[in-house]
């Protein structure tokens, strides 16, 4: 669709577009886009490659001490492993999970859709500190034993990205 | 012998008891502890809320902050949307996929990313006082350096909201349009915006809402002094101390959950309405 918009321009340069602003003004507005968004991963990059950039514009020193200590750093690594598990349980679980009620909500008992689609919308609507400061209350009503421990880290991701997963197959 | 449809719905069970847990029994004990206060079952709590100048400026802080987001959003997203609805489809991609990367890179390494650039040292804000002088450069904890901070994940997400909107105009109907002698403008009068406008004030209003409930990178640059308070901050700062006991924090955890709602509600009914269009 948006090839034939553009040849059309193209061969009749004189008549309107259906772009609210002219050509320019639109490619002008993604490269803002871009330098809006890549600058500060730059600036990050940059940081992370300077020794002691304090008051000034540019650094006045390169090294790569940093990467070095961080990538040798064992509570670094460990970290980084425990957050890439964490992900993948909470993945693993979430399809567990979701493609047995979309099967079921889609070929064997449309009736639960409705109630499936009320649930999944929650995390999209609600802010996630909402939904945490509630699990916080809950659970330290009836089982504070479960504070600050990996299964309800989990539990807790699993609750509010499932809805990911689940529009996806968008039943 | 076929087992009953009740028999087979079994394997959605587990997402049903997940979902529960973890979404409805919060939020019933959340409403169930705003209710309480000193004199047993009422309305206590909010009174409380209400009457309280800190809170109200707390709410009026979120409610301000989430309407810039939700102008800015759709007067700087919508330009770049039909930009990238004008590329080839491989190219709109590419910087689809960018953008969603960069959406995605968000709390404490955004609010690092940007510190180096408007906070008190950063390059920009170097930059600004030497060209500007004595007038300083918003900090990043301000109205305005939490608008550009948050514009970094909320303008993707925008686009991301927005992109298969804006493409339901129809070549045809543009085409029609010019044949019966209508110019550009006189389209987008009569058929664009009218068209458009259910989608776009349902992108502004989920953009209201995530603008209403961010918390991480508020969370990291409000914490000095002179930062403004966010309602979402101040219910996760109320949930840590803890001194004042759980009902503010869940009081006010209860006001977004009704903003929400009415929100939602809002949503759907324009949703059909756009549908109805199409």
């Amino acid at each position: 669709m948006t090839a034939t918009l553009a040849k059309t321009a193209a061969l009749e340069p004189g008549l309107p577009v259906g772009s609210p602003k002219p050509e320019s003004g639109a490619s002008l507005s993604l490269i803002a886009l871009l330098a809006f968004l890549g600058v500060p991963l730059v600036a990050l990059f940059v940081y992370s490659i300077s020794r002691g950039w304090g008051a000034s514009l540019v650094p006045t020193e390169y090294t790569l001490d940093y990467w070095r200590s961080a990538l040798t750093s064992s509570s670094v690594l460990a970290a980084a492993g425990r957050s890439l598990a964490l992900t993948v349980i909470v993945v693993v679980i979430n399809w567990l999970l979701v493609l047995p009620a979309a099967y079921v909500a889609v070929v064997v008992n449309p009736k639960i859709r409705p109630i499936i689609h009320a649930l999944a919308i929650v995390p999209f609507a609600l802010p996630w500190i909402v939904i945490a400061a509630g699990i916080q209350l809950t659970v330290g009503e009836f089982a504070p034993q479960l504070f600050a421990t990996v299964g309800l880290l989990i539990f807790t991701l699993c609750g509010v990205t499932f809805p990911y997963l689940y529009w996806s197959f968008s039943v | 012998m076929k087992l009953s449809t009740f028999a087979r719905s079994v394997p959605a069970l587990p997402l049903l008891l997940l979902a529960f847990l973890s979404l409805l029994l919060p939020l019933a004990t959340l409403i169930f502890v705003s209710l309480q206060d000193r004199n047993g079952f009422g309305f206590g709590n909010f009174a409380q809320v209400f009457a309280n100048s800190t809170d109200l400026a707390v709410i009026a802080n979120s409610l301000q902050f989430a309407m810039w987001q939700t102008a800015l959003c759709t007067l700087i997203g919508t330009p770049i949307a039909f930009g990238l609805l004008n590329l080839k489809g491989r190219a709109r991609g590419l910087i689809m996929s960018f953008a969603n990367v960069a959406s995605n890179f968000g709390g404490p390494g955004l609010a690092f990313a940007f510190t180096l650039l408007i906070g008190t040292n950063g390059v920009i804000t170097l930059l600004w006082s030497q060209i500007f002088g004595d007038v300083t450069f918003p900090s990043l904890g301000s109205m305005v350096g939490l608008n550009i901070l948050m514009l970094y994940v909320h303008i993707p997400m925008y686009l991301m909201l927005a992109l298969p909107n804006y493409a339901v105009l129809r070549d045809e109907w543009r085409e029609a349009a010019k044949m019966a002698g209508s110019g550009a403008w006189r389209y987008w009068q009569k058929v664009g915006i009218p068209v458009l406008a259910p989608f776009v004030l349902g992108n502004s209003l989920q953009m209201f809402m995530w603008s209403m409930g961010a918390y991480g990178v508020p969370y990291v640059v409000t914490q000095s002094p002179s930062a403004i308070d966010l309602l979402s901050v101040e219910i996760g700062m109320g949930l840590q101390g803890g001194v004042f006991g759980l009902e503010r924090p869940a009081t006010l955890a209860v006001l977004l959950i009704v903003q929400a709602i009415a929100l939602v509600w809002v949503y759907r009914v324009l949703q059909k309405r756009g549908e109805m269009i199409l």
